[in-house]
């Protein structure tokens, strides 16, 4: 694992800081105070100083952070119970009142008793509230975690007709109880790291033990706990600082943002790894097949999801060879297209003033820029756009005489299919690898096609995920595993689990799950 | 020397360099070729070749942009030269782009040219040259020049070379008297035994003037066309007659070249005529020597239905229907019987049962060798012809039959 060097420098100047006390004081004001300090008198902390019963000794606080709690939990069960007046209370001492009200007055659901400070402040941070009893160098947390956050909705960019419409949300608590709501297993096990020594960001390992893969399990750990970096925003940079080839355009992790899709991965003995703060969720290990498979192949019939699987696959090879190929054939290799065919080619390229390949790069670019800019633009002119986009560069450029029509529909076929796959990061690589092989297609022609495919493939065999190879099972070739690649085959034959992913426990259904006729003779 | 550079940037250098420098030398844009769709090769009376190319203008051809399609889809050049790879380079003086033969549909031959010189020279050059097709179809224009066959414009096909193309193809497949024979059929036949050979013959119908221009393609029954007809035949690479109709056809079912077929024969003598729709046939030759004379036995099978009956016969009765099977089977071999003895006339082995000779009695074979125009001239052969009608279309009696 390599790490930029800046990331490292920074931490170590941010402990060096302050040399610290790491226990709490049992003074309270002092404890307030250093709190305060601490946060800069940040205006969202809030600190509610009180006395317990009618005793003046008593004086405790309860501390929190403004918008990071749910304010309804914190009024009822923690402040209301907490000055509720008790016999009790009238002749505890301090340390009798702090027991009392760990044990008996809070009445919220998971509480902790903490005496280190960091841990205090990251309890605070994350939403928890704290009290904090004069005399007392133990605190209560209080989980009180709530605040706003996004309903969970329907997924966005991995869409199917067929199939449970939840998409995960932001937040990792919910994620993870999206997925344990679908595996009701003491197996389905789950490990919460944080990551990030700013953002203290929640990393979480979710595997079904006994299905995944101890070897890779230990592999992601260590890999995980090796990331030392300021900050985690998206799970995009977990995925950056553990893949096995940073370099490579190819992903090596799937993601998703369909709890059922994680599902089907853990129950294949695959692992995941949620991160806080995105609703997508990182799978691991991935094989280059998995990218092509949408949860959608397994709901509907086996016939249906084959072939649409076969047909992402084609997409996958035209977005990649199209314009390539359209260059090198007409230009280099006019004997091989059909007479008709290149008359028709030949017509509609009088009068263009361009070479071939300078023809189809120009609109290969401009196609890239309608899409960035689709994507980027307000909505409110995304009609504006798509009219000047379509219209004008598409059929007025043909009109014009500047790009020949062929060449339009070449494009727009690459673009058309280059949205057919279910995952949108598989789509990466042969966005960016089509203009190179058009380069070498524009310049050797099919031989520097040919070339490019041959590099392509050298490049995919040698990759690994998390020690799986990439291209298996063709490349090592598992016929077993076959089953579930190019086409699907029927549920009920599919009687084990993956074998490269998963080593142990294979059996993952029965073996007569076929459904046939009813035995009428047994009946009578 | 590039300082502490690391070897993978230097590879991705040295790689760089090759794509950009090298820069595309086989590259050819569809704008700078001049596709040659026909090919025409003809002897001046000063000895010399006189080439002719039926180069597309692609802006005419396709349909689509409107406002294009005025004026002819091809362009006829002419040069003449010693060899035709002269011609070929000296057209660049005329037109503005590479002659390209990648996509060249026909290549016809003069009369005269195949008459006195023969296609053994021109072959030469047709096969060593790389840019020809050996799928390329050949013909011969009979009765006249090559180049005026290319220089009539076609109604239906705009481009002329590719209709030619077609009807070839599709009377070889519907008719079966012109065969299909390219480049490479011609080659191997020269280089045969054999040292016979038949090629389609195509010959241009009306004025060759009005044919040039483009108004023919206005006319609905046009002033002059282009006709696929006849058969050439050769002998050691030069022609030596023609066969036509029957005989023609004779050798195509001879040589198994037949897919489908239409044959017509009369019920009787002074009756009224029957057609059939030969559907499947095949031609099995066995080829022997007896007592150091070469004998070909050829089998013949044919299947078909009955297409048109004009005579007032009982089709319901099984015994008629092997009478139709036995009159037509007469048919084909009488077809068969006539094209073999013409050709028995001229000494000339244009089906290639030297080859077949050869090939069962290879020691037989060595002393007929040299005479064989002699030996195959007087050699026996039979025919056997087993033709199965297999319906009758969609009725059944002749509707002139008058049901007692």
């Amino acid at each position: 694992m390599k790490r930029p060097k800046k990331l490292t420098d920074k931490k170590s100047v941010q402990n060096s800081t302050e040399k610290r006390d790491r226990n709490l004081d049992q003074n309270l004001t002092n404890n307030l105070n250093k709190i305060k300090k601490e946060l800069g008198n940040s205006t969202d902390l809030v600190i509610r100083e009180f006395t317990i019963g009618n005793n003046p000794a008593l004086n405790a606080a309860i501390i929190y952070m403004n918008g990071l709690v749910d304010e309804q939990t914190v009024s009822e069960f923690v402040l209301e119970s907490i000055k509720i007046e008790t016999p009790e209370v009238e002749t505890a001492t301090k340390k009798g009142i702090f027991d009392f009200i760990k044990t008996h007055v809070l009445s919220v659901g998971k509480i902790n008793v903490i005496q280190d400070w960091d841990k205090m402040i990251l309890s605070l941070l994350s939403g928890h509230t704290i009290v904090v009893v004069d005399g007392c160098a133990d605190i209560v947390t209080a989980y009180t975690k709530g605040g706003e956050s996004r309903k969970i909705s329907e997924p966005t960019s991995q869409l199917v007709i067929r199939g449970p419409k939840e998409a995960f949300t932001e937040s990792i608590g919910t994620n993870a109880a999206l997925i344990r709501k679908r595996i009701k297993s003491p197996n389905l096990w789950l490990e919460t790291i944080q990551i990030g020594s700013v953002t203290q960001t929640d990393v979480a390992i979710m595997y079904i033990k006994g299905i995944a893969n101890e070897k890779v399990l230990q592999e992601a750990r260590d890999r995980l706990k090796g990331i030392d970096i300021d900050g985690i925003l998206e799970s995009g940079y977990i995925e950056q600082l553990i893949q096995d080839h940073p370099y490579s355009p190819f992903p090596t992790i799937y993601n998703t943002e369909r709890p059922d899709g994680v599902v089907g991965n853990l129950l294949e003995g695959r692992i995941a790894i949620l991160v806080d703060g995105t609703p997508y969720v990182l799978v691991i290990p991935a094989l280059f097949i998995q990218f092509f498979q949408s949860p959608a192949d397994y709901y509907q019939h086996f016939l249906m999801g084959s072939t649409l699987r076969l047909l992402r696959m084609l997409c996958y090879t035209l977005t990649l060879l199209t314009p390539s190929l359209y260059i090198a054939l007409t230009t280099f290799h006019p004997q091989m297209v059909p007479t008709r065919l290149l008359i028709s080619f030949a017509a509609q390229n009088e009068g263009v003033p361009f070479p071939l390949f300078i023809e189809v790069m120009l609109m290969e670019i401009t196609f890239e820029i309608l899409r960035e800019a689709g994507l980027r633009m307000p909505r409110a002119v995304g009609q504006a756009v798509s009219i000047v986009g379509g219209l004008v560069l598409g059929q007025a450029a043909v009109q014009a005489g500047l790009v020949s029509a062929a060449t339009v529909i070449v494009v727009a076929f690459t673009g058309i299919a280059s949205f057919a796959f279910p995952s949108y990061n598989i789509g990466i690589p042969a966005r960016l690898l089509r203009f190179i092989i058009m380069l070498l297609a524009g310049s050797f022609g099919l031989y520097g096609v040919a070339m490019a495919l041959f590099i392509l493939i050298a490049h995919l065999t040698s990759l690994r995920s998390f020690g799986i190879p990439y291209l298996s099972p063709f490349a090592p070739f598992i016929w077993a595993d076959i089953k579930d690649t190019l086409v699907r085959q029927p549920l009920w034959s599919m009687v084990l689990r993956p074998r490269l992913v998963n080593q142990e426990n294979m059996r993952q259904q029965g073996k007569d799950n076929k459904p046939t006729p009813p035995d009428e003779s047994k009946n009578n | 020397m590039i300082p502490k550079m690391s070897h993978k940037f230097l590879l991705i250098w040295v790689l760089l360099g090759t794509v950009l420098l090298s820069g595309c030398w086989d590259h050819k844009e569809t704008g700078d070729l001049a596709l040659v769709m026909g090919m025409g090769i003809d002897k001046t009376e000063d000895d010399l070749y006189q080439v002719s190319f039926q180069i597309v203008n692609p802006g005419r051809v396709a349909g689509g942009k409107t406002g294009q399609g005025q004026g002819a889809a091809v362009t006829t050049y002419s040069e003449t030269g010693k060899t035709i790879l002269e011609t070929i380079r000296k057209v660049t003086q005329k037109a503005p782009r590479l002659l390209t033969f990648s996509h060249t549909g026909v290549l016809i031959i003069g009369e005269d040219l195949a008459a006195e010189e023969g296609l053994k020279k021109i072959f030469d050059f047709i096969e060593r040259y790389h840019d020809f097709r050996s799928t390329t179809l050949v013909l011969i224009a009979k009765g006249g020049e090559a180049k005026s066959i290319l220089s009539i414009l076609s109604p239906l096909e705009r481009i002329p070379a590719i209709k030619i193309q077609e009807i070839i193809e599709k009377s070889e497949q519907a008719w079966g008297e012109s065969p299909e024979r390219n480049i490479n059929d011609v080659a191997q036949m020269l280089s045969g035994k054999s040292k016979g050979l038949s090629l389609g013959g195509i010959e241009l119908v009306g004025d060759l003037a009005k044919g040039q221009s483009s108004a023919v393609n206005m006319q609905a029954t046009p002033d002059s066309l282009v006709k696929v007809n006849g058969l050439a035949l050769f002998k050691d690479g030069k022609l030596r007659g023609w066969f036509e109709g029957e005989k023609a056809r004779g050798v195509a079912w001879v040589q198994n070249n037949v897919n489908r077929a239409i044959l017509s024969a009369n019920c009787n003598p002074d009756e009224g005529a029957m057609a059939a729709e030969i559907l499947r046939t095949h031609t099995r030759w066995q080829p022997k020597v007896v007592k150091g004379k070469p004998k070909i036995t050829l089998n013949i099978r044919a299947e078909g239905q009955l297409a048109d009956i004009a005579c007032a016969i009982d089709l319901s009765n099984p015994d008629n229907m092997s009478w139709l099977d036995k009159r037509f089977a007469a048919e084909i071999k009488q077809e068969v019987t006539k094209a073999v003895e013409a050709a028995q006339e001229q000494n000339n082995d244009i089906f290639g049962f030297g080859e077949a000779i050869n090939r069962a009695d290879p020691k037989a074979w060595k002393k007929m060798k040299k005479n064989w125009s002699e030996s195959f001239a007087d050699m026996d052969f039979q025919v056997n012809v087993k033709v199965f009608i297999r319906g009758t279309g969609l009725r059944k009696e002749p509707l002139i039959l008058k049901k007692k």
